[in-house]
């Protein structure tokens, strides 16, 4: 096995470990987190996002990064190895089955990372600033129920999201539709 | 998940946004270029920010 093989292998693999990281916290947060915290009183709450939640999204988001790095990194290294250098061949791109579902899943990929970073972590990290200030005394801000929402419907989004978007990765090697 | 505003906002732009990345793929086999995914991008572009003017 070659040098250019293994880097291949080893993209892939990193890929796979860290998007089922990711999009396995994604289902926690959507399927169990948001649930339970809705049952939970403000004190315990109070606790645990400065702990649990602080946790879930450290590797919830840099997760987020590798996957689409190290999918992004397969995807151009595959095209070169296959001769293809976009915006500088001139040629027409692929447009296989793999090309093209792997196209449209890492879009959606893309999409969800975006989101993870300008939408979900951006109001997550305010509300835990502010569930740690209010700990020591200040009051909570009136913004927090805006951040929390905007939060909210950018995760939903990413769940469904997550759908198309697994289903377009898995087409590339399993399904014949070009 | 419940069938809150949350839940049926973000299926209905993950629905919109999924079909613009249909019809971009199916575009750029059409054009033989890539431009056409700018297309779904632009309709996330959209999506962030409907998000981002949600004040309460």
């Amino acid at each position: 096995m070659g040098a250019a093989e293994l880097y291949l292998i080893g993209l892939r693999v990193t890929h796979f470990i860290a998007g089922i990281t990711w999009i396995g916290l994604l289902y926690y947060f959507n399927f169990v987190q948001v649930p339970t915290f809705k049952e939970l009183d403000a004190p315990t709450r109070s606790i645990l996002i400065p702990r649990l939640v602080k946790r879930v999204l450290l590797w919830f988001r840099w997760s987020a990064v590798v996957t689409v790095v190290a999918g992004w990194l397969y995807f151009f290294s595959w095209w070169a190895v296959s001769g293809y250098f976009p915006f500088a061949s001139g040629k027409a791109p692929p447009t296989g089955t793999w090309d093209l579902a792997i196209t449209a899943g890492g879009i959606l990929g893309t999409m969800m990372l975006v989101n993870v970073w300008g939408l979900i972590w951006r109001n997550q990290k305010k509300i835990i600033a502010a569930t740690e200030a209010a700990a020591k005394g200040t009051p909570l801000p009136p913004e927090m129920p805006m951040w929390a929402k905007q939060a909210l419907i950018a995760s939903r989004f990413n769940t469904v999201l997550s759908w198309p978007m697994l289903f377009f990765m898995a087409s590339a090697s399993h399904l014949a539709f070009a | 998940m419940a069938w809150s505003f949350e839940f049926k906002s973000g299926l209905l732009w993950a629905i919109v946004v999924s079909l613009l990345v249909a019809v971009a793929i199916w575009a750029e086999v059409a054009t033989h270029t890539l431009l056409p995914l700018l297309i779904p991008i632009v309709g996330y572009i959209a999506f962030a920010a409907w998000v981002a003017r949600i004040k309460k």
